[in-house]
């Protein structure tokens, strides 16, 4: 009779364990769930921010003098061609910023700028100082020129800066 | 107290085994049931709730539809609308750029090749659209759609209204207004990313 009672006990105590486990186990599962779910959500966020920054970061490239057209009027954003392929020359330019990388590009793409080819080519590349640069961050802007044709006249195409460094995120 | 608690446990003892005889059981051991399906109900609300948490969690991260106002869209429109379109104005060299393309487009203007404005400001966007935009199989961006339309608080007239792929799912985009007196011109830019 005591022998039986006991075994009781002793069942009814491992219930109690198999379900406090199973529990713990479920709970345990849930909670990492629910915590890949929320951290998954924040590296979006902190992506995006990212993306944001690097995007301001080169919207301020078009506003720097050395870039910015200003012979025709109101153009804010634009970006003065002529004036790029002047600056690619310039040797002392390519430590003046803190790029690795540095290119404007057309959207009609073409093969790299020199004054032989110009203005029939599409890229520009100011400052490219190593070969591993990392992610390319872009931005949108108008490229203007002085074009011959007609009288002549001010010639805005698409373009877009590209950049890498420290400094753009 | 002692002397109460054992008079009340040998009238429950007596009476337990009256009961034995008739097949009637004592109330302590019904209780033992209760306790254990009151903790069987509570685990199972416990699992339950936690479940629901969960399932509620899921549906909401997968019901997000991805609408957003992009900053890069935006930029892209108001480079857009600096661009220079092919259309000559009433002398050369007056070239139009494609944000005043878009209104003498909407005032009926003709070019002075002789070409209507709409035809050759829409020409001039699809091109840059697709020269910045890859759409289609292999690519993230499934799709985009550009309009424009005059806005006078009143009444609303498209002017322009380009699309590429499929915009089913969800999409970032911006609008650039400019002014058109008496109202505006708003241009829109969807870039559709699937579902």
């Amino acid at each position: 009779m005591q022998i039986v009672l006991n075994r009781k006990g002793q069942m009814k105590i491992q219930q109690m364990a198999f379900i406090l486990v199973a529990l713990i186990i479920f709970l345990s599962m849930a909670s990492l769930i629910y915590f890949s779910i929320r951290i998954s959500s924040l590296r979006e966020g902190a992506n995006s921010l990212e993306e944001r920054n690097a995007l301001e970061n080169i919207r301020k490239i078009a506003g720097l003098p050395e870039f910015s057209f200003g012979s025709a009027g109101d153009c804010a954003g634009c970006i003065d061609f002529d004036k790029v392929l002047i600056l690619k020359e310039r040797k002392s330019y390519k430590e003046f910023w803190d790029f690795d990388y540095l290119a404007i590009e057309k959207l009609e793409r073409g093969e790299e700028c020199s004054r032989e080819n110009y203005p029939e080519c599409g890229k520009i590349l100011i400052i490219n100082k190593t070969e591993n640069f990392g992610k390319v961050s872009r931005s949108f802007a108008p490229l203007c020129r002085w074009e011959n044709l007609k009288g002549g006249y001010f010639k805005c195409e698409m373009g877009q800066i590209l950049a890498s460094g420290r400094n753009i995120g | 107290m002692n002397k109460e608690f054992q008079s009340i446990k040998s009238f429950w003892n007596s009476l337990s085994l009256q009961m034995g005889k008739n097949n009637i059981r004592p109330i302590w051991s019904n209780r033992k049931g209760q306790e254990e399906a009151v903790g069987f109900v509570l685990i199972i609300i416990i699992v339950a709730i936690v479940f629901l948490v969960m399932l509620s969690l899921f549906l909401r991260q997968t019901n997000e539809s991805y609408e957003e106002e992009s900053r890069e869209v935006y930029y892209y429109l108001s480079s857009l609308m600096e661009t220079t379109t092919e259309c000559i104005l009433s002398y050369e060299p007056n070239f139009k750029k494609t944000g005043e393309s878009i209104e003498l487009c909407y005032r009926g203007f003709k070019c002075l090749s002789g070409e209507d404005v709409c035809e050759v400001v829409e020409k001039h966007v699809d091109k840059n659209l697709k020269f910045a935009f890859n759409t289609g199989e292999g690519s993230a961006l499934k799709g985009y759609e550009f309009y424009s339309y005059y806005d006078n608080n009143s009444t609303k007239e498209e002017i322009l209204n380009l699309s590429s792929g499929d915009c089913l799912g969800g999409f970032r985009g911006a609008e650039y207004v400019s002014p058109a007196f008496p109202g505006n011109i708003v241009s829109r830019l969807n870039l559709c990313y699937g579902d």
